[in-house]
């Protein structure tokens, strides 16, 4: 009895994997809103408790994310940023900044999310980061 | 070194130190409120949270010099006697087990409440995630952010 | 600050008064109701009165003291002894101090808080020692009023005179009592009898860790105090050859720099300790300190390297036989019904979140240690030794620990602040950072199993054989058998399996690498339980049986029967709904059982995600279910971030993940509802702190194959990634 059901299942997970290749092959367009919506629950976990929950900062302390001139003037560096953290000088809105900030484990996902949140959130607009470009600039 | 004023729970402290020195060691080994904890030191965790200016931050990526003349609250400042609606949840809940990072859990649950009385399941998962307790209490966690804010709205209203 | 330091300076001593705060005003916790901690004076407290045992002392006031020697690392000891010891003692919970004994097992038996044993290692003493002092404290009364004794009865810390109602506090008695012989063979309560035991009482020390006031190890300060961090090997085994304290001598607040030895079980590990006025100028003065290491003489592995070589012993011919019955390999071999799988577990970090620190102060021949310890009496043994040092030249006390999962039970960090106090002629605080504690271990040993079983034709196990490789922890004691296998292969087995099977092997191949391992929350049960009931989990499959159905024929004891069958009821196991995926995984460990059933759905993008957790507990005897209730709460989250969120691993001999933003461990966000129920019944106690974790992973697992027919036999896993 429990063996058929177990078939059954697995004929379905077949199916649908045969549906998400198909899925995948025709590249659907990549959903912005949904990205930016997800981004936002990364960003309160891992970035908020400095930048703040309006991307201000903190002056002198955390450079704030919000209309920043540097974290918009170079998508694959906050990529890699993201991942893999950051040391030393940076200068911010006119404001120069040197502390340290860790980088996080996330999926090429989460760091596509992430990053679409900041960088439309609080007067930032900017392109989508798409997994993709996360997995090339890793 | 500088000399700098610090304003911790309406009391005011001058102190002499590295003005980049992580406010939580001004605040633990200057000061000597040890109430705030260390677990990390790179904003992770949260056990060392503390309230500036009424946003909760995390002590240990402050330079103490950018928390100076600025107005802050530890878990000694939200009263020493477990009177603050969240301690008492706390306790009715039986939310502790080693304890070491409640005092960062309170700080952070307090200033939820306090931007949203009525937190859903959703809003305290949120503010809470940046959280980490080893012994895995947020069960009660998740209970007794709800008992406070039923506690304070019933404050609330008797006033 | 000196004010200030003053103040903080002598928290040993602890004790309570009541407290009505808001929560009584309003009438809704009154039962849970908080109560002050109040700190007393070291010379108060060394005059709290007379000793009738090594427990209780009882001051001429009626003030009663209960000494915990156990360390309370969150697992709720300052709350159960004291409760089991009130109950005969026929005292209030609230109305007594509760000190922390220093390490001394002369005086406590051991001490060390390991192996879920503070309960059901020492109740039945606990028990009657303070049912004893009662009946003591009962003679003496009925002496003073010349009545006998049978007209009299304890109660609140008083002794009553039933016919004329007359009364005297324990501290009018304790004088003359302690001078009695103490009465042998004493009657103790049945558990129906009970007023405090199992009942949920709130923890004594709640109080204390909602308000800041509860001194943790990083929290004891003394006058003088220096604080060093040390620079240590990142490859655990190398020497220093060189160091440069040029750069670190310039930082403010810099005092000595200086290298250190310490000892780690069977090996020294060598650092060099940055020593400073302060911690934060330690910190920095260790940031540009150059040390060059002679890491010559043993192996830098990488994790591949380590599963490999375990993968290799698993398919050579050399194994040692751990415990057998029947010929299982023959039956195996000629079964027509049979599968095999192998399962792989991670190294893990303890990542208490207090990280190891500890007090020293060193001084004329004789070292007194505050610390975050989980066995003060070993501490006092090992430094005894260490230091060359008597054992009565060697105080022990502990402070509260944040944390411990075994990790605090090692002696490596009390030696460091010993050593590092003596040579520097000051009490010592020595941190570790974050990282410190991450990347230096002792780690949870990363393991491999081969599991191999057929079921004949009634769908029955009729050969079960399962063979281990990984580091055995019995290997890193001093002047160990290498050669011996790992007498906790079988740890997390339920008991009556072994009894029901016919035909059985357990076998071990150890792995001699230079990793530091030992014990970790539930040792080797959290790894072995796994493979057992993942293996049970296939092996079912393989019958074409329900997971708890297959189980039942091989329960030879009602205790299991009962367990199983409540676990069915609660979890609604039987009434599955399409799209829900249902888990099982039953442990034994510490004399506990504890089986648990997770329950998986898929979310809306496809993604898989736990929806409930039921565990059903049977711990026999037991004190306090809301503190067995918080414990399976958090040995649940604790085997899911092993399951799910974090591993250490290894590259060219070092540890990779340096702190929680690599090493991820789970947050609320990660807790699903846990629902939890107690075995009532008369068995002997067992423990409660560890045998909950176990379960948990293979449960999950078999859930996730229940819903998507997807085995997954490595941990850890990304729940994202189903």
């Amino acid at each position: 009895m429990k063996m058929k059901v177990n078939y059954f299942v697995t004929a379905a997970a077949i199916a649908a994997t045969g549906f998400s290749l198909t899925a995948f092959q025709q590249k659907p367009k990549f959903d912005l809103k949904a990205s930016i919506t997800k981004g936002k629950e990364v960003y309160t976990a891992q970035c908020m408790n400095c930048h703040m929950e309006q991307g201000e900062g903190m002056e002198g302390v955390f450079p704030p994310l919000a209309k920043s001139d540097y974290l918009m003037a170079d998508k694959k560096r906050s990529i890699q940023q993201v991942i893999h953290g950051v040391s030393g000088e940076i200068k911010v809105n006119g404001v120069t900044y040197n502390g340290d900030m860790p980088g996080v484990e996330l999926t090429d996902e989460e760091v596509s999310d992430v990053l679409n949140y900041v960088r439309n959130s609080w007067g930032n607009k900017g392109d989508a980061v798409k997994p993709e470009e996360v997995k090339t600039a890793r | 070194m500088a000399s700098l004023t610090l304003k911790i729970n309406n009391k005011t402290h001058t102190v002499d130190v590295d003005p980049k020195m992580p406010l939580l060691w001004a605040i633990r080994d200057v000061v000597g409120l040890t109430g705030t904890k260390y677990g990390c030191g790179i904003a992770q965790c949260g056990a060392c949270t503390v309230h500036l200016g009424g946003t909760p931050v995390r002590s240990c990526s402050i330079p103490v010099s950018a928390a100076a003349n600025k107005d802050i609250v530890t878990i000694e400042g939200l009263s020493t006697d477990n009177s603050h609606p969240v301690q008492q949840a706390w306790i009715a809940e039986q939310v502790p087990q080693c304890g070491y990072c409640q005092s960062g859990q309170i700080m952070a649950a307090t200033a939820l409440l306090k931007k949203t009385p009525n937190p859903t399941d959703k809003d305290i998962d949120t503010a809470m995630q940046g959280h980490i307790c080893r012994c895995g209490t947020y069960p009660r966690i998740r209970k007794a952010i709800k008992a406070a804010s039923q506690l304070m709205n019933q404050k609330a209203s008797i006033k | 600050m000196e004010a200030i330091s003053k103040n903080i300076s002598r928290r040993n001593f602890i004790k309570f008064s009541s407290l009505t705060g808001a929560a009584l005003t309003l009438g809704l916790y009154s039962q849970a109701a908080g109560k002050e901690a109040e700190i007393i004076t070291p010379e108060a407290a060394e005059n709290l009165g007379i000793e009738m045992n090594a427990w209780i002392t009882i001051d001429t006031n009626g003030k009663v003291t209960i000494t915990n020697h156990r360390s309370e690392m969150g697992q709720g000891s300052f709350q159960s002894v004291p409760q089991m010891i009130a109950e005969e003692l026929e005292v209030n919970l609230s109305d007594i101090n509760i000190v922390f004994a220093q390490g001394n097992n002369a005086k406590y038996g051991s001490q060390i808080t390991g192996g879920s044993s503070t309960i059901r290692g020492t109740y039945k003493k606990l028990l009657k020692l303070s049912a004893t002092a009662r009946e003591m404290l009962i003679e003496a009364a009925a002496k003073k009023w010349n009545v006998s004794k049978a007209e009299c009865y304890a109660e609140g810390g008083r002794v009553i005179h039933k016919p004329s109602g007359k009364k005297f506090h324990y501290g009018e008695l304790v004088q003359e009592a302690s001078k009695l012989e103490a009465p042998k063979n004493v009657k103790l309560k049945l558990p129906e009898e009970y007023k405090i035991i199992r009942k949920p009482l709130p923890r004594q020390d709640t109080p204390l860790k909602t308000n800041g006031s509860a001194i943790f190890g990083l929290d004891k300060k003394l006058p003088g105090m220096l604080y060093a961090v040390v620079e240590r090997n990142p490859r655990f085994h190398g020497k220093v050859k060189s160091f440069d304290d040029t750069e670190t001598k310039k930082v403010p607040g810099v005092k000595h720099v200086i290298p250190v030895k310490m000892s780690v079980f069977n090996t020294f590990r060598e650092g060099v300790a940055v020593v400073a006025d302060n911690l934060w100028s330690a910190m920095q003065g260790r940031k540009v300190l150059k040390v060059e290491w002679d890491d010559s003489g043993f192996e830098h592995l990488s994790t591949e390297q380590l599963y490999a070589r375990m993968s290799d012993a698993l398919k050579s011919n050399n194994s040692l036989s751990v415990r057998t019955k029947g010929d299982a390999e023959v039956v195996y071999q000629k079964s027509e019904n049979k599968i095999e799988a192998t399962y792989e577990t991670p190294y893990e970090s303890h990542a208490c979140m207090e990280p190891l620190n500890c007090v020293a102060h060193y001084q004329d021949d004789k070292v007194e240690i505050w610390g975050p310890i989980q066995g003060p009496d070993w501490v006092q043994d090992f430094l005894s030794n260490l230091l060359s040092l008597p054992k009565e030249k060697i105080i022990v006390n502990m402070t509260f620990l944040g944390g411990g999962f075994g990790r605090k039970a090692f002696m490596d960090y009390p030696h460091e602040a010993a050593v590092i106090s003596k040579e520097v002629k000051a009490p010592v605080q020595v941190v570790w950072t974050r990282e410190d504690d991450t990347t230096q271990g002792p780690f949870r040993p990363g393991m491999m199993y081969h599991c191999k079983g057929s079921v004949n034709a009634n769908g029955n196990i009729e050969s079960y054989i399962m063979r281990t490789a990984g580091q055995n922890m019995d290997h890193q004691w001093p002047n160990a058998d290498k050669k011996s296998y790992n007498g906790s292969a079988t740890e997390g087995f339920l008991e009556t399996y072994l009894n029901s099977l016919q035909h059985y092997s357990f076998s071990d191949s150890p792995l001699d690498v230079p990793i530091p391992v030992m014990w970790w929350r539930s040792v080797y049960a959290s790894t072995n339980a796994f493979a057992m009931e993942s293996f049970m989990d296939e092996l079912a499959a393989k019958a074409g049986k329900d997971p708890l159905d297959f189980r039942r024929p091989h329960l030879h004891d009602g205790r299991y029967h009962e367990l199983i069958n409540k676990l069915e009821e609660v979890s609604g196991w039987k009434n599955r709904k399409k799209g829900e995926g249902y888990g099982v995984a039953i442990a034994e460990s510490f004399s506990s059982i504890v089986g648990e059933v997770v329950k998986v759905s898929k979310k809306a993008d496809g993604k898989v995600k736990i929806d409930k957790v039921w565990a059903v507990m049977d711990c026999g005897w037991y004190v306090n279910p809301d503190i067995i209730k918080a414990q399976i709460e958090g040995s649940i989250i604790m085997g899911l971030g092993a399951a799910v969120t974090h591993a250490t691993h290894f590259k060219d001999g070092k540890a990779v993940e340096q702190n929680f933003n690599t090493y991820k461990m789970p947050r609320i966000t990660d807790t699903p509802e846990i629902e939890i129920h107690i075995m009532e019944n008369d068995e002997k106690a067992g423990g409660v702190g560890e045998p909950s974790l176990p379960p948990i992973a293979p449960a999950l697992t078999n859930a996730i194959f229940d819903l998507t027919s997807k085995r997954i036999r490595k941990l850890p896993f990304n729940l994202e990634e189903v």
